[in-house]
C-alpha cells in the first residue's frame, strides 16, 4: 500500500508529464526555440486553467464591473468604425456593462506623456495602451506599465488558442516584455516600390545599396529609425560607426523623410520611384486600388519585424478592465473583427491573412528579424535603452536626414 | 459745457492714469497664464530631462550652437520668412483695396472665398503644389516640357526655401488681408477726398493716404506673417525640411522634440524651447518696430464723428485688370488645392490625373463619412471648441487693446508686449507646457479639469490665438477717436457701456472678422489640438490629420472637402449677417453708427 507522499509524489509526476506533453503539442507559430521557457507556476496555472482560471477570470470580471469605465487605445491607423463592433464584443464577452471608450492613439505622440505621467506619480489616461517592440520598450523600461498577475492562468481561460494548445503562452508575451505586454499583431519592414517608375530588377537588394548615386532622390523613408535599428545583430561583423556613414549617404540619396504612409501614397503618385515601408500598405492599397502600379519586395540583408503589444498603464484608473482588454485583444473573436479592415497579421494566428504572411516570408526566403527573436535581439533592445544606446539612436536618426 | 467736461474727464484720466479696473484685470488674467507658461518652456531649457525632474544645465543651450545652424538653419528660416512675407503682401495689399474700396463686381463672394484659405489643411496645399511644379510628377513641368520638346524641367516647390516661401505666402496672404481690410474700409475719405481735391492722382493718394493710415494693420499682418512662416512645420517639412535639405528653426524644434521616432520616446524639450528663443529674438525686434509705430497711434484715427462714411473708387475700364488679380490668386491659393482635395477624395488611391485615373473615381471615400471622423461626438466638440475660443478671444482682445490703446495705464506697455509675446513661441512648445501642467495638476489637484478636456485646448487657442487678436482690436481702436467715448462719458455713460454702446459697434467689422478669422484657425488647427488631445476631447482637424497619417487619405479628403464647404457656408452667411446686405460685405453699412449712438 502506498503511502500519501508516495500518491503526492506519483500526482506530481502525472502532472510534469501532463506539462511536458502539453509543450509538445504542435504548435504553429512556435519559431523561437531560443526564448525563455515559461516559469514553471505559469505553466502549471496554464494546464490547470478550467478551474483555477475561471475563478480568476471571475474575479477579475467582477472588479472590472466594480470600475463601471474602461479607456483604451487602438492603432490610431484603425478605422474609427471598428470602435463599436470592438466594444460590443468586448462586453459581451465578460458580460459586462460599463462606459467603454476607445480612442485612436498614435503611440509615438502619446508614450512620452505616458511616461512623464508616469514619473510625476500620476493616474494614466488611458487604462490600456498599444505600441510596437521599441516603444513598448521605453514605457515598460520607464515603469508605465504593470504586471498582469496570473496573466498565462487567464490568457489560457480568455484566449481559445492558448487553451487549445495551439499557441504557447509565451508567443504572446515574453522576453523583457514577460508579465507586462502582450503582443496582438506584427507586420514587416520592406520595399515598396512604384511598378511604372522601376523594375523590380533595378531595385536595392541590401540598405547599403540605398547609398548608390543611381537612387538619389528616388525613394523616400520615414524619420523613424526602425528601418535601421535591427542592424546590429543583422551582421556577423558589425562596425556601428562604418553603419552610421552608410545610413547617411543613403539620407543624402534620399528624396524625402516623412511617414511611411505619406511615402506610399507619394510613391503610387510616381514623384518616388519606391519607399521603405511596412508590408500592411501594399494590401491596404490592393483593397482599394486592385490596379494601383505598387508591389513590395524585401531586403536580402535584413527586415524588420514589428510587433505591436498591448499593456496596462501604472496608475490606470481602471486596472481589471484594461487588463481583460488587453488579453482579449490576443483572441481570435477580436482578430476576426479589426484584421479584414487593418490588414496587419497576427504572428501566431490562423487567419487566411496570417497564413499568407508567413507562407510569403517563407517562400521569399526574407530574412526577417524582430526584436524578442533571440537573445541577441532582446539584449539589442534592452541596450536601446542605455544612454549609449539612446545616443547611437539619436545618431541614426539625424543621419536619415543625411546629418 | 461740453470742452469743460471733456477737461474733467480728462483731468479724472490723468488722475486714475486712464485706467478702468475690468479691462486692467481682465488683461492680468489671461496674461498672467501667457506669463506662466513662458516661464515653463524658459525653465525647460534648463533642465536636464522632464521638468518634474531635479537638476540644472546648460546643454540644451550648448548643444544648438553649430556652424550649421548659422550657416543653414538661421538663413534658410530668414527666407522663407521674408520670402513668405512678400509673396504674401504682393497678393493681400492689392486684394484688400480692390475688395474694400472699389467697386469691384463680387466682393463678397471674393472675400467669402479667401477666408476660406486658412481653413484649407497646409499639407494638402504642399501635396497640390508638389503635383503641380516637381520635376518628375509637375503638371506644369510636364506641360512646359511637352510644349518645349524636352524631357523635363527642372523647376520644383521642393527643396528650397523659395518654394516653401511660395506656398507659406499664397496660405498667408490671408491673414495680412483680414488685417488691412478692417482699416482700409473705415478710413475717413474725406481725406481721400482732400487729396484728390488737390490735385493728386490714384496711386499717389494709394501711396501718401491711404497706405499710411493704414500702416500699423499692415505691419501687424507682415509681424504677424513672418512669425506664423517661420513657426509652421508641416508645410517646410513636405517640402524639404524633413529630408534635411531645408532645415528651418521650425523643423529643428520638432526634431528636437522627437529626435529618433518611436524608439527615443522621450521630449528633448529643453532644445526645443531654446529653439523657441531664438525664433522669439526676430519677433521680438518686429515688436518693438510695431510698438513704435503705434506710440503714434492718433496718426491713425481715421474715424470721428464727424460725416464717416467710406469711398469706393470706381476702377471703370480697368476693373477686368483688378478682377483678373482676384482670380489668379484664387485660383492659386484655392482653386487649386480644393481641386486636388475632390480629386483625392474621389480616387480610391490618390494617383495623377489620366484616362486610366478617371475610370477609378467613385463616391466612396463619402459613404460612412461621419463615422470615419468619429461620429457626432467629434462635431459637437469641434463647435464648442471654434465657438467658445472665438468668444474668448474676441472678450480678452479687446479688454488688453482697451487698455493698451485707450488708457494711459503704466503697465499698457508691457500688456501689449506680453499679449505678442505667445506668438513668438511655438505652438507646440506651450503645448507641451500645458500638457505638463495638466498632468501635475491630475496629481495634485485631481479636480481641476484640465488633462484630456476641451478646456485645455480652449486655453491652447485662446493663448495661441490673442496676439492676432490684440492685433486686429489695436488696429480697430487705434482708428476711433477719443472724442467719441468722452462724449459718451459726459453724458454720464459708464466705461463697459461705452465699450457695448459706442466703440464695438463702430469697430463692428473688426470684430467679426477677428471671429470669423479665429473660429477658421481653430477649425483647422491641429498641432496643439493633437498634442493635448485624449479619449474624450477630440476634435474634427485631428480625426482628418490622423486620418492622413493613418495613410487613408481618400477619407481624409473626403473630411477636408466637408469642412472647407461648412467653413464657406458659415464664413459667408456670418459676413453676410454682420454686413446686413448682400453688398455690404464687411459691415460696411453697419460701420457708420447710427445716429442716435454716433451723437
Amino acid at each position: 500500500m502506498r503511502t500519501a507522499r508516495e500518491v503526492r509524489a506519483s500526482r506530481s509526476r502525472r502532472v510534469r508529464w501532463q506539462i511536458l506533453v502539453f509543450l509538445l503539442l504542435p504548435a504553429p507559430f512556435v519559431t523561437d526555440f531560443d526564448a525563455p521557457q515559461l516559469l514553471s507556476g505559469d505553466l502549471a496555472a496554464a494546464a490547470e486553467s478550467p478551474p483555477k482560471g475561471k475563478q480568476a477570470l471571475d474575479e477579475l470580471v467582477a472588479k472590472a464591473k466594480q470600475e463601471g469605465e474602461l479607456v483604451a487605445t487602438i492603432q490610431s491607423s484603425w478605422s474609427k468604425g471598428l470602435i463599436q463592433p470592438l466594444t460590443d464584443a468586448f462586453k459581451k464577452r465578460f458580460g459586462l456593462d460599463i462606459k467603454v471608450t476607445i480612442a485612436n492613439v498614435n503611440s509615438a505622440q502619446h508614450f512620452p506623456l505616458a511616461i512623464a505621467e508616469t514619473q510625476a506619480r500620476a493616474p494614466a489616461t488611458y487604462d490600456a495602451v498599444q505600441g510596437d517592440d521599441a516603444e513598448t520598450m521605453q514605457i515598460v523600461g520607464a515603469g508605465a506599465t504593470q504586471k498582469v498577475e496570473n496573466w498565462a492562468t487567464l490568457l489560457a481561460e480568455i484566449n481559445p488558442l492558448v487553451r487549445s494548445g495551439k499557441v504557447r503562452p509565451d508567443a504572446i508575451s515574453r522576453g523583457p516584455f514577460q508579465d507586462h505586454s502582450f503582443m496582438f499583431m506584427a507586420n514587416v519592414k520592406q520595399l515598396i516600390y512604384n511598378t511604372k517608375s522601376i523594375s523590380e530588377k533595378d531595385l536595392p537588394r541590401t540598405h547599403r545599396d540605398l547609398t548608390d548615386p543611381k537612387y538619389k532622390g528616388k525613394f523616400a523613408q520615414p524619420p523613424w529609425t526602425s528601418h535601421w535599428e535591427i542592424a546590429p545583430v543583422a551582421f556577423d561583423k558589425f562596425d556601428k560607426d562604418e553603419w552610421l556613414e552608410v545610413v547617411r549617404r543613403a539620407g543624402k540619396n534620399t528624396g524625402a523623410v516623412i511617414g511611411e504612409s505619406a511615402a506610399v501614397q507619394r510613391t503610387i503618385l510616381g514623384e518616388f520611384a519606391f519607399a521603405l515601408a511596412q508590408d500592411r500598405y501594399t494590401r491596404q492599397i490592393f483593397a482599394k486600388d486592385p490596379k494601383a502600379p505598387i508591389a513590395a519586395r524585401f531586403f536580402e540583408d535584413y527586415n524588420e519585424l514589428n510587433q505591436v503589444y498591448y499593456s496596462v498603464r501604472t496608475r490606470a484608473r481602471h486596472p481589471a478592465a484594461g487588463t481583460l482588454w488587453v488579453l482579449w485583444m490576443t483572441t481570435p473573436e477580436s482578430q476576426k473583427i479589426w484584421q479584414p479592415s487593418d490588414l496587419q497579421a497576427v504572428p501566431y494566428g490562423d487567419s487566411q491573412l496570417d497564413r499568407e504572411f508567413k507562407q510569403n516570408i517563407e517562400k521569399s526566403k526574407a530574412r526577417v528579424i524582430g526584436f524578442l527573436d533571440n537573445e541577441k535581439t532582446r539584449e539589442l533592445l534592452k541596450w536601446y535603452r542605455t544612454d549609449e544606446g539612446r545616443k547611437y539612436l539619436d545618431a541614426v536618426a539625424r543621419a536619415i536626414r543625411g546629418e | 459745457m461740453v470742452p469743460r467736461a471733456v477737461s474733467l474727464i480728462a483731468k479724472r484720466r490723468e488722475r486714475t492714469g486712464g485706467v478702468d479696473a475690468i479691462p486692467l484685470v481682465c488683461s492680468w488674467l489671461i496674461l498672467s497664464v501667457v506669463v506662466a507658461l513662458l516661464a515653463f518652456v524658459l525653465y525647460m531649457t534648463f533642465v536636464p530631462g522632464l521638468p518634474t525632474e531635479p537638476g540644472f544645465t546648460l546643454r540644451h543651450w550648448s548643444n544648438v550652437a553649430s556652424s550649421r545652424l548659422l550657416t543653414r538653419v538661421i538663413p534658410n528660416t530668414a527666407i522663407v520668412g521674408f520670402g513668405t512675407i512678400f509673396i504674401g503682401a504682393f497678393f493681400a495689399l492689392p486684394l484688400a483695396w480692390l475688395l474694400n474700396r472699389t467697386t469691384l463686381p463680387f466682393r463678397t463672394t471674393f472675400t467669402t472665398i479667401i477666408g476660406i484659405v486658412p481653413g484649407i489643411p497646409g499639407f494638402i496645399l504642399a501635396m497640390g503644389w508638389i503635383m503641380l511644379l516637381d520635376e518628375r510628377i509637375g503638371l506644369i513641368n510636364n506641360m512646359v516640357a511637352s510644349v518645349l520638346g524636352l524631357s523635363s524641367i527642372a523647376l520644383s516647390v521642393k527643396d528650397s526655401p523659395w518654394g516653401i516661401a511660395w506656398v507659406l505666402g499664397l496660405i498667408l496672404t490671408a491673414p495680412i488681408f483680414f488685417l488691412v481690410a478692417g482699416p482700409l474700409c473705415r478710413i475717413d475719405p474725406s481725406l481721400e477726398e482732400a487729396a484728390s481735391v488737390s490735385g493728386m492722382r490714384h496711386l499717389t493718394i494709394l501711396r501718401r493716404v491711404t497706405l499710411p493710415l493704414v500702416w500699423p494693420g499692415i505691419l501687424g499682418g507682415v509681424i504677424y506673417t513672418f512669425m506664423t512662416a517661420v513657426s509652421i512645420f508641416e508645410i517646410p517639412a513636405l517640402l524639404g525640411a524633413a529630408s534635411g535639405r531645408v532645415p528651418v528653426l521650425a523643423s529643428e524644434i520638432f526634431y528636437s522634440v522627437r529626435p529618433g521616432g518611436p524608439m527615443t520616446a522621450t521630449f528633448a524639450y529643453g532644445a526645443a524651447g531654446v529653439y523657441g528663443t531664438l525664433l522669439a529674438v526676430p519677433s521680438l525686434l518686429a515688436l518693438y518696430l510695431y510698438l513704435r509705430a503705434l506710440q503714434q497711434a492718433e496718426r491713425y484715427q481715421v474715424i470721428t464723428g464727424k460725416g464717416y462714411r467710406a469711398r469706393e473708387t470706381d476702377l471703370g475700364p480697368f476693373a477686368w485688370v483688378g478682377m483678373a488679380f482676384v482670380v489668379l490668386y484664387l485660383s492659386l491659393a484655392v482653386g487649386l488645392p480644393i481641386l486636388v482635395l475632390v480629386w483625392a477624395s474621389l480616387m480610391p488611391v490618390l494617383q495623377m490625373p489620366s484616362r486610366e485615373a478617371l475610370a477609378k473615381l467613385s463616391f466612396e471615400n463619402y459613404h460612412g463619412l461621419l463615422e470615419g471622423l468619429g461620429g457626432a461626438g467629434v462635431i459637437w466638440n469641434t463647435v464648442l471648441v471654434v465657438g467658445c475660443v472665438s468668444l474668448l478671444v474676441i472678450f480678452f482682445s479687446f479688454m488688453i487693446s482697451w487698455v493698451v490703446v485707450r488708457t494711459r495705464a503704466p503697465s499698457r506697455k508691457t500688456i501689449d508686449m506680453l499679449a505678442m509675446l505667445p506668438h513668438a513661441i511655438p505652438s507646440l512648445a506651450f503645448a507641451f507646457a500645458l500638457a505638463m501642467i495638466a498632468i501635475l495638476a491630475s496629481r495634485w489637484l485631481p479636480w481641476l479639469p484640465l488633462s484630456g478636456t476641451l478646456g485645455i485646448i480652449m486655453i491652447a487657442h485662446l493663448i495661441n490665438r490673442v496676439p492676432y487678436g490684440t492685433r486686429v482690436m489695436n488696429s480697430a481702436l487705434g482708428q476711433v477717436h477719443r472724442e467719441l467715448e468722452e462724449i459718451a462719458q459726459v453724458c454720464g455713460t459708464r466705461t463697459p457701456t461705452v465699450m457695448r454702446r459706442v466703440i464695438l459697434p463702430l469697430i463692428k467689422p473688426s470684430v467679426v472678422y477677428l471671429a470669423v478669422w479665429t473660429a477658421m484657425l481653430s477649425f483647422q488647427e491641429v498641432t496643439m489640438a493633437l498634442f493635448l488631445s485624449g479619449p474624450h476631447n477630440s476634435v474634427l482637424s485631428v480625426s482628418i490629420w490622423a486620418l492622413w497619417e493613418a495613410g487613408t487619405l481618400g477619407t481624409a479628403a473626403a473630411g477636408a472637402v466637408a469642412m472647407v464647404s461648412i467653413m464657406g457656408v458659415l464664413t459667408f452667411g456670418v459676413l453676410k449677417f454682420a454686413g446686413g446686405s448682400a453688398t455690404g460685405f464687411v459691415g460696411r453699412g453697419t460701420a457708420l453708427p447710427p445716429p442716435s449712438e454716433a451723437q
